[in-house]
């Protein structure tokens, strides 16, 4: 991939980290992952990377400390934040689920376990994304 | 070896009677309730195959070699648990010549036992055994502390940590194709989380099978490693 921004990765289970990374390195994506474990701390790595934002952020829905809704909200609050992309990654099908992560702007909404093909859609989107941004700029 | 087959159905059997006639089998019982086995004297060697839902007070099973169950809709998880069904011990209607012998045998000739469908696992490791027993070790170290969180719970009443403990199973279950407690996983956490419960002590007893089926798989998975 040519953009190489990082992936943020929002995830409190070990076994969909690794898969994650799997898919990663599966599909041959370069661009780092970095993971947080719950909201609180995805928002504080976020504050201390002002300067080097992520392209992309992988967010599960059922963390502790701050959950991914909350995380959420926080994040489009931001001015800057705001224009980072945000994917849903849940196992729950709830329509209700859905609805609330569009209604706080989520960029798409995924139900685990994910598979490549998805993985590889999604990636796709993105990146197709940040070359239309890069050519705005 | 006496087989004694017990369901109130006339249709199934007579259906029953017309597969043993078929098969050749000559010391076979039919009755229609479970209180008609008080006049029988059981002997070490019988077999007993009923319908679950079959009439009649739920008898002592000493004496019978094994027990099988008929329905003939699916086995629901609660109904599994209610009666302690074992998977392998369950047949759907019509019974036909190859159950019947498979529980004559006493084996099962079901062609796949397995509790657990890893082809997810399989697409997503790619042939890479390393990486498949690292996805295994890392079901083995949280599940048994997860059951133990959500035991717990329950017997607290705690929705919220039922909820979120249920919750982060659900992506082992799915991730290792425990299509048994799928289903019945997703409504679990929904019935904790809105805490709108039918029956307490049947969301008792269905977590009790969740948890159950979840130690059958890590028995199976450590196995695989």
């Amino acid at each position: 991939m040519k953009n190489q921004r990082s992936v943020l990765l929002l995830e409190d289970s070990a076994l969909e980290i690794k898969k994650v990374e799997r898919a990663f390195q599966k599909l041959g994506f370069e661009n780092t992952l970095v993971s947080k474990i719950n909201g609180k701390e995805g928002l504080a790595w976020l504050m201390e990377n002002q300067d080097n934002l992520p392209g992309l952020i992988l967010l599960d829905l059922n963390m502790p400390i701050m959950d991914g809704f909350e995380f959420l909200e926080k994040v489009k609050e931001d001015k800057v934040l705001k224009m980072i992309p945000v994917v849903i990654m849940t196992t729950s099908k709830h329509p209700s689920d859905k609805l609330k992560g569009f209604e706080r702007q989520a960029a798409g909404y995924m139900v685990k376990p994910v598979r490549y093909s998805d993985f590889l859609e999604m990636l796709s989107t993105m990146k197709h994304y940040w070359d239309i941004s890069e050519l705005a700029t | 070896m006496e087989i004694i087959y017990i369901d109130d159905s006339e249709f199934d059997r007579l259906a029953f009677k017309r597969l043993i006639k078929k098969m050749g089998l000559s010391s076979v019982t039919i009755m229609e309730s479970l209180d008609e086995l008080d006049s029988l004297n059981i002997s070490g060697d019988s077999i007993l195959i009923r319908d679950c839902y079959v009439p009649g007070k739920e008898p002592d099973y000493s004496g019978f070699i094994e027990v099988y169950y008929v329905s003939g809709s699916k086995l629901s998880p609660s109904l599994q648990s209610k009666l302690k069904i074992d998977t392998d011990h369950f047949y759907l209607k019509p019974i036909k010549e190859d159950d019947l012998e498979s529980m004559i045998k006493g084996t099962s000739v079901k062609e796949n036992d397995s509790s657990l469908d890893l082809s997810y696992l399989d697409e997503l490791s790619d042939g890479d055994e390393d990486f498949k027993r690292e996805m295994v070790k890392v079901f083995l170290k949280e599940v048994p502390d997860q059951i133990d969180v959500l035991l717990d719970a329950v017997k607290n009443q705690d929705f919220k940590k039922i909820a979120e403990t249920i919750h982060a199973l659900r992506t082992k279950i799915r991730t290792f194709g425990i299509l048994s407690i799928d289903e019945l996983s997703e409504n679990l956490e929904y019935t904790a989380k809105t805490k709108s419960f039918d029956s307490w002590t049947k969301f008792e007893s269905e977590v009790g099978y969740l948890t159950s089926e979840l130690k059958k798989s890590a028995t199976e998975l450590e196995n695989m490693i």
